[in-house]
């Protein structure tokens, strides 16, 4: 178990600190309908569909502390979000263990939609009410959209940093 | 089975985390100076790097609304120099009135002058990053302005930037109170030439009654730039017989309350602590600013919008008002100032 919390990390702090910078100011200034694109929410839903759901919910949950502390919202709240999306989106492995890139990406979309969704949740059960509104039918979309489009390149990023390698099939010679 | 066990321990250290931090511990706000300290040199290269491809992003999508809106601001400001004039006069007058009263006003306060340098980087926060610190004195909870209001108070203070937490957040209230005038003032209006080629503005002026020879030294903004203040002396020699115009008492209603945010786009909702029988004299159009206190974040006296609409509630006679922020489009700040105001809790 020590080996699957610590390992991962070393690859995934660095690449969580560059994935973050660019969070913190190329995507707060290109707002698509006004939503700012998730791009540390796509990675964690990215790991979890490349890597499988545990260590999914371990990438989800290492960035999602690394945002709340850089971003100032209350800690373990986004670690635990982005968690699920990781989690969600690693279910893929249960279906298939070697999927196409097409089934990787749309379980990754569904992972960072669940992500997305469950925030204004978690927030409420904090006390922090007020999030639950007609923008969350724009919101959670264009944050799908933009994960089934970086997908691609954010799953084998995911797999590095988790230290996975894409499943081949091999064809045995008699 | 094991790394069953070790999602459970990830959800646990989560819930264990939020309600420390929640409660407010130490050891996670010194880990959050510590995380930004190794996350700015990520944000600068970021910014640096991107900045010409942002620019040039920007110079492509917004051209025409930048246009658009820079005509329209221009109309704006030809209409509002009459009004400036006559505001000057005001805030003129108001800082000497305090200054003789020994009262103090938001500008008494020191501050700092921040620039903002990121938007909320998620769709369920309403925050701006700005780029000093607990290094220049800034410290959590501390009220930010800009030259039209209220914008927010500090959430978190990290060494060399702090988050600050906007007006429009449903996680905002403050105390506030709302002035209403009743009736009609009845003001003298004299017309002011101004310059010879420009139509003339109509202004009211008023006449304060000084003590002989009263020199009283006030700061008041800028009209080049509102955030600059600058050091104005006046000097008022009034012989102690002079018999100024004297205005009929203006008569204004003020009922206090808590103004929350509503998310961005929405306009703030005040609330009344009890069932006063003037609360229904709330008119549109009145002013609404921070009501101060010995608990109060914010000193009083700083512009929060004005009342865009008052409904009543079904069961109850205290009505809900719709406060519209004076600071305008809050995605849009750059220069601000943090007042280095720390509430008096003692009483003293």
């Amino acid at each position: 178990m020590r080996s699957f919390l610590t390992g991962p990390l070393i690859r995934l702090f660095p690449v969580g600190l560059v994935v973050l910078a660019i969070q913190r100011t190329v995507l707060t200034e290109v707002t698509p309908f006004g939503v700012v694109l998730p791009l540390v929410l796509a990675l964690s839903a990215s790991a979890g569909a490349g890597a499988g759901s545990e260590r999914g919910a371990l990438a989800g949950f290492t960035l999602g502390l690394m945002y709340d502390l850089a971003t100032g919202s209350p800690l373990g709240l986004t670690g635990l979000v982005f968690g699920l999306a990781g989690f969600v989106a690693g279910y893929v492995l249960t279906i298939t263990p070697s999927p196409q890139w097409w089934l990787t990406s749309i379980l990754a979309t569904l992972g960072a939609a669940v992500g997305e969704f469950a925030q204004p949740i978690a927030r409420l059960l904090i006390g922090q009410d007020g999030w639950f509104n007609d923008r969350l039918f724009v919101v959670v979309p264009v944050a799908a959209v933009f994960t089934l489009v970086t997908s691609p390149l954010l799953v084998p990023v995911g797999r590095w940093c988790m230290r996975v390698k894409k499943p081949k099939w091999k064809v045995m010679s008699e | 089975m094991g790394r069953r066990r070790a999602i459970v321990l990830l959800v646990l250290t989560s819930i264990l985390l939020i309600t420390l931090d929640i409660r407010g511990s130490t050891m996670i706000n010194r880990a959050r100076s510590v995380f930004a300290l190794l996350v700015e040199p990520f944000d600068t290269a970021a910014r640096t790097v991107t900045r010409p491809v942002l620019n040039a992003w920007r110079g492509v999508m917004d051209y025409s609304d930048v246009k658009r809106e820079n005509e329209a601001l221009r109309a704006e400001l030809d209409s509002q120099r009459g009004a400036m004039i006559e505001a000057r006069a005001a805030i003129l007058e108001y800082q000497e009135l305090l200054v003789l009263n020994r009262l103090m006003g938001s500008s008494s306060f020191p501050s700092v002058t921040v620039q903002v340098q990121g938007n909320s980087p998620g769709n369920f926060q309403n925050t701006i990053e700005i780029n000093k610190g607990s290094v220049d004195g800034i410290a959590t909870g501390m009220p930010v302005v800009s030259g039209a209001g209220l914008v927010g108070k500090v959430s978190q203070v990290f060494p060399n930037s702090s988050i600050v937490l906007l007006v429009v957040d449903p996680g905002f209230s403050i105390g506030a109170k709302v002035l209403t005038p009743l009736g009609v003032v009845p003001v003298p209006t004299t017309t002011l030439p101004l310059r010879p080629t420009e139509q003339p503005i109509t202004t009211t002026t008023t006449t304060t009654t000084l003590p002989p020879s009263a020199t009283t030294t006030t700061t008041i903004p800028s009209p080049r730039d509102p955030l600059a203040p600058v050091e104005i002396s006046t000097t008022s020699t009034l012989p102690a017989s002079v018999t100024a115009t004297t205005l009929e008492p203006i008569d204004v209603l003020r009922e206090t309350g808590t103004v929350f945010g509503q998310g961005a786009g929405q306009p703030m909702v005040l609330r009344f602590v009890d069932d006063s029988s003037t609360t229904g004299k709330i008119a549109v159009g009145s002013t609404v600013e921070t009501a101060g206190g010995l608990r109060s974040i914010a000193p009083p006296g700083i512009p929060i919008g004005t009342v865009a609409a008052v409904r009543q509630q079904s069961g109850s006679r205290v009505p809900v008002v719709e406060v519209e922020i004076s600071a305008g489009d809050l995605s849009k700040l750059n220069f601000l100032r943090v007042l280095l105001y720390v509430p008096n809790t003692s009483g003293s």
